[in-house]
Order: C-alpha cells, then sequence, then structure tokens
C-alpha cells in the first residue's frame, strides 16, 4: 500500500514538473525581422499560460523595440470565449506599449465557430497565415520584398 | 386539399454508447476534448462540426470547473434514424444558476468573463437543454449531429 502511494506520488510529481516545463518552453518569442516579433502558440490558452505569453511578449517588445507582435494561433485547437477573452487582452496590452498586435492562423473552422459563438474581433487585426500576417507588417513598416532583377556578377 | 402542416413522425433518439468522465480540475478539459474528438471522428463528424461541438464541450466544462466546482460528462453517440451524432450531458452539485434566462443573455456574466459561455454554446449545437435548480446543481445536455 505505501509503495503504490510512494508510486503515485511520484508519478505526480513527474507531471507537475513537466506541466511547467511545458509551459516554459511552449511560449518563444521569435525576432523574425527588425521591428517584428512572431509568437506561434501551440496548445490550449489557458489563463497561467496566458500571463506567460503576455509577459514574454511585452519584455521582447521593451527589449528589441518592436513595433508589431504576431500572434499565430494555428496551433491552438479551439478558440473558445475564455481563450478569446486573454487573446484580447493581450492585444490590448500590447498596444497600450505602443506595438501593433496582428493574430494570424486563424482556420475557417475557428473562424466559424467564434462567429457562432458571438466574439468580436472585429477591432483586431487578423490574417489567416503567418505569411499574410508578415506581408501586413512589412507594408506597414513599408518595406518591400521583391525578386532581384539581376544577379551582378561582382557578387558570383 | 389538405390543410395544415403535415407533422414530421417523431423518431426516437437511441443511445449507442456510453461513457462517463469526472472533470475536477483543469487537466482533466484536455483529456475531454481529446474523448470528445475521439468519438466525433469515429462518427465521421465534419471537421467544422467538431470544432463546434468542442468549442461547446470546453465552455460548459469551464462553467462546471469554475461555478459548479467540478462535475461529470456523459458522453454518448446517438443515433436518430440515418443521423449520428453525440451527446454531451455535463452535470454538477454546484449551487445552481438562479437565473436562468439572465444566464441565456450575451454578455451576462456573474464571474468577470464575456458572458457568452451559455448563448454560445446553444448556438453552436443543434439541441440544448438546462436545468438547474438553486443549491442542488446544474445538468446542461447539448447534442450536435456529424452532419447538422
Amino acid at each position: 500500500m505505501l509503495l503504490f502511494e510512494t508510486f503515485i506520488k511520484g508519478r505526480e510529481e513527474v507531471i507537475l514538473r513537466q506541466t511547467d516545463e511545458i509551459a516554459e518552453i511552449s511560449t518563444p518569442v521569435i525576432r523574425v525581422w527588425d521591428g517584428i516579433l512572431a509568437l506561434p502558440i501551440i496548445g490550449t490558452l489557458d489563463s497561467s499560460r496566458t500571463q506567460i505569453v503576455m509577459e514574454n511578449l511585452l519584455q521582447e517588445i521593451v527589449e528589441t523595440g518592436s513595433s508589431i507582435a504576431i500572434l499565430d494561433i494555428s496551433g491552438v485547437p479551439a478558440v473558445d470565449s475564455l481563450v478569446a477573452q486573454h487573446l484580447i487582452k493581450t492585444v490590448s496590452a500590447t498596444r497600450l506599449m505602443g506595438a501593433e498586435c496582428i493574430i494570424s492562423g486563424i482556420r475557417p473552422e475557428i473562424a466559424q465557430t467564434v462567429v457562432h459563438l458571438g466574439i468580436d474581433l472585429s477591432n483586431i487585426i487578423t490574417k489567416a497565415s503567418l505569411a499574410s500576417a508578415l506581408s501586413y507588417a512589412f507594408r506597414v513598416l513599408r518595406l518591400e520584398v521583391r525578386k532581384s532583377s539581376a544577379i551582378s556578377k561582382t557578387n558570383l | 386539399m389538405i390543410t395544415g402542416t403535415r407533422k414530421k413522425p417523431m423518431m426516437m433518439i437511441l443511445s449507442l454508447s456510453k461513457d462517463t468522465i469526472q472533470v475536477q480540475k483543469e487537466q482533466d478539459v484536455v483529456l475531454l476534448r481529446n474523448r470528445i474528438r475521439e468519438v466525433a471522428v469515429k462518427i465521421k463528424m465534419g471537421l467544422v462540426n467538431q470544432t463546434k461541438l468542442i468549442t461547446a464541450a470546453s465552455e460548459l466544462l469551464r462553467n462546471m470547473l469554475r461555478y459548479g466546482g467540478g462535475g461529470k460528462c456523459l458522453i454518448e453517440v446517438v443515433t436518430r434514424g440515418r443521423d449520428n451524432g453525440v451527446r454531451l450531458t455535463f452535470s454538477d452539485q454546484g449551487p445552481g444558476i438562479p437565473d436562468i434566462a439572465a444566464a441565456m443573455q450575451d454578455g451576462f456574466s456573474t464571474g468577470k468573463s464575456l458572458g457568452l459561455g451559455l448563448p454560445g454554446a446553444k448556438r453552436l449545437s443543434n439541441e440544448f437543454d438546462l436545468k438547474s435548480k438553486p443549491g442542488e446543481g446544474t445538468v446542461v445536455m447539448i447534442l450536435k449531429w456529424a452532419n447538422g
């Protein structure tokens, strides 16, 4: 009986440690360009995770002086009202810091669900993919990506 | 000449399988969502309906954990004629909902949430039923047809 309890306790500790670890590693803030940050979110957004995401993002905005942050939610399985509320809060906090926040990675089924739920995301800039969010960010920063017309021979 | 509308024959909803899961903490939500997805995939529910069902379930689960202090969820595969569907019944022994009409309104919340959980879950599912007695608990049933 004692052995069994010790075993269970040991397993629970492992699970708790792993939960902490997942929370740590799963919220990286990536500098995709000068002045543009990207934050891919994988998994469910609960209150404690939103807190970590928001802290990391705001800190990184200060450190890099970025003016645009892209929150990519393609890895979030379902967006319910709580997750949406957390997203809205993160966007408002980013705006307070003087940066613009774009939410990308909204899948068709997520879009339909959000509309049925009655969540208003109309005052947030949303994009279907990270690529379109990035091109929007380039436009805002007045950057241009184009194919070079000719390869200069001096470089070869 | 036929006057009046002919009533559709009422078909019985039959339950094919039953599965009860206890929900006590936030980690159970993920487990339950995965279980619901498995069941939905098994009856060939489309991706949009799957997402709607899981989102509705997620709203009700959060309510149950937050206001009802946890409870249990019954997952059933149901059939009516040629339609298959998933029926979820969430029951808790929490304080109950004193004013159901108010709780079903958009934007009403006694907590600090958006207040879209219950009305949203109703819009996302095909059938919705809420029973609650103050002091005894709350039972919420939602049903989603595979192609409804």
